[in-house]
């Protein structure tokens, strides 16, 4: 069967190709990765700003931190070699990320009982996240249009209560939805710049690709 | 498995190869060649378009009736003794009011060496094979499509088309000549019948065979550093090396031109 | 078209004068540049002129042919012996020289060429078709139009007509401000006279040739 099947051109790139770009586009722009209040800056690394959350009683409210390792991206068929705690089905495909999530822990006494005068304690916890999700597209013009992913369903594992995981993994996908939205594949891209490309079918996952069809 | 594949079907071979004889652009050359018995300096421009292309395992790209659209300007000179008849006035005597009669002289007149500028557009069709090369040009990366050997030049039709064109420049150039009245047309005839088809066919092949041979298309060019998202303030453009390409034309239910790309971040 | 100038003589153009006053003539053959420049006393060529008398006979023609030797031009013959009332006419048959001009004085006055005014013809043979209006280009008031007409024979016995009609020429009677004809029509190949009977020195130009 031809790589174009039915229409002109095809374009197709395989996860570990997205990988490299996954890592191109996060060196290149490292603040997508990390979050912090401005009570919790981290040294010497590009982070995005966000305001800590107010709370009543907690003088400039609650400082955090979220930084994520670069994600990596798994297309159907499965290839975690069943590590996966969300199996990709057809058309699907997994993010796996480590995140590190520090809060600026308030603390007006000790242990001891001293008076702390008010102090900001950073406390951090590592979690491995798996996401399970699929491919999208925005489509502008013949010839122009990007490739982007969207989450469904994260995982974190070994967090009890199950409804304290619930919440972990709501507000993880949220971020990690809002992280992975920035990252987009141009046609261009995907094509490695040899054709214009009409779009006609896809994003498709499958053979460890995401793939496009068209006409030039 | 490469990271990325891209491939194209005939179709969309075609627009990228008619996309690359547009890109090659209008080609020319000049020099002097042998026109019949006489020497001819000449400036030819070139360009291509056209073409049904097939592509044909496992690196061949066919192009049938790609069109040569070629300008020709030259020009020789040509010494009209060679083809006239010596020539005199005869001398002539009338009576002037002075005097009884003044007699002229014969006078034998001058068949001079005219130069004959000849000016010609037209389209050649050929077929030929290419074969795929890619290779680093620089800092990019260049899929080019080479002729395979000198492609055949069907020459004939536009060597007569010249020499019309010749008969047409010599008429225009004889005009000026004094005393050619009488003996334009057959001036004419004589100077075609000197050159020829073989004698056009001879300037001709020399001059277009070059155009064609060693003829090539380039269907992809990009930078080694590759751009995928543009600089968008504060953050810098993203980038991604091509570190690998091949072209090779595969076939399955299908020919299609694949080109695999191999990135690094 | 032709290059009608009576300036400057090429080889389809003759120049004749008629020297009716006995005595000795000398002259010297220029480009039309060197026509101002004065004639020497001792020119390179020279026409002896004797008196007419019965044994004489009628008037006569005496050819001069004009040539290039290195960078001078000569006169061949370079001397002549004529008598009053003959004319001489000059003529190169050489298709290189691109305009040469006759200067002379002595008995009767001067004679220019270039300038033609007392009993003196100018010819042209016409070669190439067109119309052609020709003034004084020294500031005459003279004018007149010749027509050329092209021709194609198509067959030998309008080649051959064509050949007779090139032994007749045709004449221009020009008297002071006179011009008999001012238009004429001829055929390609045949040779106009323009007969000066008496003019202040005029030559016979082509309208386009004239700087204004």
């Amino acid at each position: 069967m031809s790589l174009t099947e039915a229409e002109t051109v095809f374009a197709g790139v395989h996860e570990a190709g997205v990988n490299e770009l996954f890592k191109a586009f996060f060196t290149a722009r490292p603040r997508f990765l990390t979050y912090a209040t401005p009570g919790l800056v981290p040294p010497a690394t590009p982070f995005t700003s966000v305001p800590a959350i107010a709370f009543p009683g907690i003088p400039g409210g609650i400082e955090y931190r979220i930084r994520f390792e670069i994600p990596t991206v798994d297309f159907a068929p499965d290839s975690s070699g069943g590590s996966s705690p969300l199996p990709v089905g057809t058309g699907q495909l997994n993010i796996r990320t480590k995140v590190t999530i520090t809060v600026g822990c308030y603390r007006f006494f000790d242990d001891t009982g001293k008076d702390r005068q008010g102090t900001v304690i950073p406390i951090s916890t590592s979690l491995e996240v798996w996401a399970r999700g699929k491919p999208t597209v925005t489509y502008f013009s013949p010839g122009n249009g990007e490739v982007g992913f969207s989450l469904d369903e994260v995982e974190i594992v070994d967090i009890t209560p199950d409804s304290l995981e619930s919440v972990v993994e709501c507000i993880l996908r949220m971020v990690l939805q809002a992280v992975i939205r920035n990252v987009r594949l141009p046609f261009n891209t995907l094509t490695a710049g040899a054709f214009s490309l009409a779009l006609v079918r896809g994003p498709e996952i499958e053979d460890d690709q995401v793939k496009i069809y068209g006409n030039a | 498995m490469p990271d990325i594949i891209a491939a194209a079907d005939e179709t969309a071979a075609s627009n990228l190869i008619h996309a690359a004889e547009t890109t090659l652009g209008t080609l020319t050359k000049s020099g002097s060649g042998s026109l019949g018995p006489f020497t001819a300096a000449w400036f030819a421009s070139a360009s291509f378009s056209g073409g049904m292309v097939d592509l044909i395992a496992p690196n061949v790209v066919r192009i049938a009736n790609c069109q040569l659209n070629y300008s020709l300007g030259f020009n020789f000179s040509f010494d009209l003794s060679s083809i006239l008849p010596d020539f005199c006035l005869p001398q002539i005597c009338i009576p002037i009011p002075f005097d009884g009669k003044l007699c002229t002289p014969k006078i034998c007149v001058n068949w001079p060496t005219i130069t004959i500028p000849v000016s010609n557009s037209g389209v050649i069709n050929f077929t030929a094979d290419f074969s795929l090369n890619v290779h680093l040009s620089g800092s990019d990366w260049l899929i080019d499509i080479v002729v395979v050997g000198i492609p055949f030049l069907q020459i004939g039709p536009a060597a007569a088309a010249i020499l019309a064109a010749i008969g047409l420049a010599a008429s225009l150039a004889l005009l000026a000549v004094p005393f050619i009245g009488p003996f334009l047309a057959a001036a004419v005839v004589g100077i075609t019948a000197a050159i020829g088809i073989a004698g056009v066919t001879g300037l001709l092949g020399p001059i277009l065979t070059p155009f064609v041979s060693g003829l090539t298309f380039t269907v992809y060019k990009q930078p080694k550093l590759f751009q995928v998202l543009p600089p968008a303030l504060p953050d810098p453009a993203v980038n991604i090396n091509l570190d690998a390409i091949t072209a090779v034309v595969a076939s399955s239910n299908e020919d299609e031109l694949v080109i695999s790309v191999d990135i690094s971040a | 078209m032709d290059t009608l100038d009576s300036r400057s003589l090429r080889y389809i153009d003759c120049f004749a004068q008629k020297f009716a006053t006995p005595g000795h003539v000398h002259y010297q053959i220029s480009t039309l540049a060197g026509a101002c420049l004065p004639v020497e006393d001792e020119g390179e060529f020279t026409i002896d002129i004797d008196a007419r008398s019965e044994k004489s006979g009628e008037s006569q023609q005496h050819n001069v042919q004009v040539r290039r030797e290195g960078n001078k031009f000569v006169a061949d013959p370079p001397h002549l012996e004529i008598h009053a009332g003959d004319m001489v006419l000059w003529n190169t048959p050489d298709p290189g020289i691109t305009g040469y001009v006759v200067v002379g004085k002595g008995a009767g006055g001067k004679f220019d060429s270039s300038a033609l005014n007392t009993e003196a013809v100018f010819t042209h043979a016409f070669g190439t078709p067109g119309e052609y209006n020709w003034v004084d280009a020294n500031k005459g008031k003279i004018s007149g139009v010749i027509r050329v007409l092209s021709l194609d024979p198509k067959d030998k016995e309008q080649c051959q007509k064509w050949l007779a009609s090139l032994e007749q020429g045709t004449l221009i009677t020009i008297e002071g401000d006179s011009v008999r004809p001012q238009m004429i029509e001829i055929l390609t190949g045949q040779t106009v006279f323009w007969a000066v009977q008496k003019a202040p020195g005029i030559s016979i130009t082509d309208s386009r040739l004239v700087v204004k």
